[in-house]
């Protein structure tokens, strides 16, 4: 594999892994240096990706292997890059502060949703991955994957629409108008 | 039921494909009616937030790591390959000179034995054997 194939087929990659290493890392440098540890590593191996007949697959298994040596050595307790952003952005009275308060909604409901839910509703609405890619991630069977993903889905609805009564904000506006 | 409603179910009971979800999210975003899946979908692209360059970044470091790790390699090889090539100068050079200095000791050893036997040649003969039977201050009592 050349170096331009390797930039065409497996550098795209990074593009979707960020997220889900950012999610982790907390921090975009680090997460850029992670990114860039995982792509020597995949050009280390490129006669294994060479062979391979699915490379999405392998990509993902070295991915998720990452990210699981990345879990182990990150301590769970550091405020995050985003979070420290949000912070700053509400003391400095930021013109978007009301969208960036219910995005920490959504983000809550998320978070509060238990690990399996939350895994694969990130893997699939933040990240893009396909429900094959997910599987090769999580090991678990597509029409499983669907299920909890519905559930997810319904679940960080219902939790939103429990702090924001939009229908009645709905009906506000209405009478205003 | 509109093909934004029934869109919006089959996302829900997780049936959508990722096309279908791009073209719902897409939808849902430029409504300007004020709904939770405007929150939710716009928390999702918010999310995604990836540096622009970060593809061209993580190449153009790849390349000058894979570069540098060939060079790294290419020093390796030569140093290791001058290294063999004095370690087989010095054998060469140190069997040239043990060879030479087991010839000058063979040809030291000829001549000492050479020279050996022309003393032996010059030297008297030495006296035949006696048989010594009494020594003492005065009397010496020798049978030859």
């Amino acid at each position: 594999m050349t170096a331009e194939e390797f930039k065409n087929k497996i550098i795209p990659f990074s593009r979707k892994l960020y997220p889900m290493l950012f999610r982790i890392l907390k921090n975009e440098e680090e997460t850029r240096d992670a990114l860039q540890d995982l792509m020597v590593k995949l050009w280390n191996r490129k006669s294994d990706l060479e062979k391979c007949t699915n490379q999405t697959a392998y990509i993902i298994t070295v991915a998720k292997n990452y990210s699981f040596d990345l879990l182990k050595k990150k301590r769970p307790d550091k405020i995050g890059e985003k979070e420290e952003y949000k912070i700053l952005n509400i003391e400095s009275g930021d013109v978007h502060h009301d969208i960036k308060e219910k995005y920490e909604h959504v983000q809550k409901a998320i978070e509060n949703l238990p690990e399996k839910y939350r895994t694969i509703i990130q893997l699939r609405d933040i990240d893009g991955f396909s429900f094959e890619e997910i599987k090769g991630m999580t090991g678990f069977e597509i029409p499983y994957l669907r299920v909890i993903l519905s559930r997810a889905r319904l679940k960080v609805k219902q939790e939103v629409e429990k702090i924001y009564d939009y229908d009645k904000t709905r009906e506000i506006a209405q009478q205003i108008l | 039921m509109t093909k934004q409603e029934k869109l919006l179910n089959k996302y829900y009971n997780g049936e959508t494909s990722l096309d279908e979800e791009k073209e719902l999210k897409k939808l849902f975003l430029n409504d300007m009616n004020h709904n939770s899946e405007h929150d939710i979908f716009g928390y999702f692209e918010n999310e995604k937030n990836i540096p622009v360059d970060l593809e061209e970044n993580i190449f153009v470091n790849l390349e000058t790591k894979v570069k540098k790790r060939k060079t790294i390699r290419m020093r390796l090889y030569s140093l290791s390959s001058a290294a063999a090539v004095i370690i087989i100068f010095l054998s060469v050079y140190l069997d040239f000179r043990d060879t030479k200095t087991t010839q000058i000791e063979n040809d030291f050893f000829v001549m000492e034995q050479a020279l050996f036997q022309i003393s032996e040649s010059i030297q008297p003969k030495e006296q035949e054997e006696m048989l010594v039977l009494w020594v003492d201050d005065n009397v010496e009592i020798i049978i030859n």
